[in-house]
């Protein structure tokens, strides 16, 4: 497991989504964590210290996991670019019908035109 | 119908085993929520650092819902009312396939688990607004307001009003 700060782990993130097109799959799991073991914890509450939560970040391609974790301050802007990352990278997921858009009247076209759009290659 | 999980916090060690069928099969019958069966539900134990808490999972008012979730919406609310009610445990995890072209969803407090599964594009989206949100509460902490995440309160208000535009 590595840990690596925000910026290094989002390129690795990157190159996992690239590598993993053709099979395999990207899993990332957001957990809450104050990284310290639960018997700093209570020494921690006992002594009366507020403790730091922290957003932990970890991604895996089933053969490799990196993480990182984000802080209050922090979160805006890895939250910005991790969607940019996903948003370029989950392109397999099938696009809308437009059949909402068009009158009742075109609904059978409309239909028709649906199924062969899923059909035909989709434009990257 | 709902997933009920009761929870009777810091009961010591050797009260849990007695009260076990008592008190918790009591209060839901008082509640009118349970006729009991055998198969009604199960007893869970649950040790954290103040004591042990038991969670009574009526696993028969669960039947509804398979983990997978179909509404959006609800997987949303469902996970955030999770997360918030026990925020050092909950988790959300994403698993995306390309091969597949398929999207998972997984929020978990190791006790109950919430799915909600796409192969659509436009759930892409949604879910980024989510994963807004999970930072927000994550890094800040479970009170913090997510309204201003642009997440919750504008797309309700952009869902209902693409409803009035399709009818017209």
């Amino acid at each position: 497991m590595v840990l690596l700060q925000p910026d290094p782990f989002l390129n690795e993130l990157t190159s996992m989504f690239e590598h993993s097109t053709e099979k395999g799959s990207v899993w990332v799991t957001l957990k809450r964590s104050s990284l310290k073991s639960k018997v700093q914890r209570n020494k921690m509450k006992t002594a009366g210290e507020p403790l730091d939560y922290r957003c932990l970040i970890r991604a895996t391609n089933g053969k490799k996991t990196i993480s990182t974790s984000v802080g209050a301050k922090d979160h805006q802007k890895f939250q910005a670019s991790y969607a940019t990352i996903l948003k370029a990278h989950m392109t397999a997921l099938k696009k809308r019908e437009r059949k909402d858009k068009k009158k009742a009247a075109d609904a059978t076209t409309n239909k028709k035109d649906g199924e062969s759009s899923k059909k035909r290659p989709k434009k990257v | 119908v709902q997933h009920f999980v009761f929870s009777f916090s810091r009961l010591s060690y050797s009260l849990v085993s007695r009260l076990r069928f008592s008190c918790t099969s009591l209060s839901l019958i008082g509640f009118g929520l349970w006729r009991p069966s055998v198969e009604s539900g199960r007893l869970l134990l649950r040790e954290d650092r103040d004591g042990v808490r038991i969670f009574f999972s009526l696993s028969s008012l669960r039947l509804r819902s398979m983990v997978y979730i179909t509404s959006w919406d609800e997987f949303v609310e469902r996970s955030v009312q999770l997360f918030r009610a026990d925020p050092d445990s909950t988790r959300y995890a994403m698993k995306y396939r390309h091969s597949e072209g398929k999207l998972v969803l997984k929020v978990t407090d190791n006790i109950q688990c919430l799915k909600f599964k796409t192969d659509q594009a436009q759930d892409a989206k949604k879910m980024e607004k989510l994963n807004n949100i999970f930072f927000t509460l994550m890094a800040r902490g479970p009170d913090a307001d997510i309204s201003d995440v642009t997440g919750k309160e504008q797309m309700e208000t952009q869902a209902t009003k693409r409803g009035r535009g399709r009818k017209q």
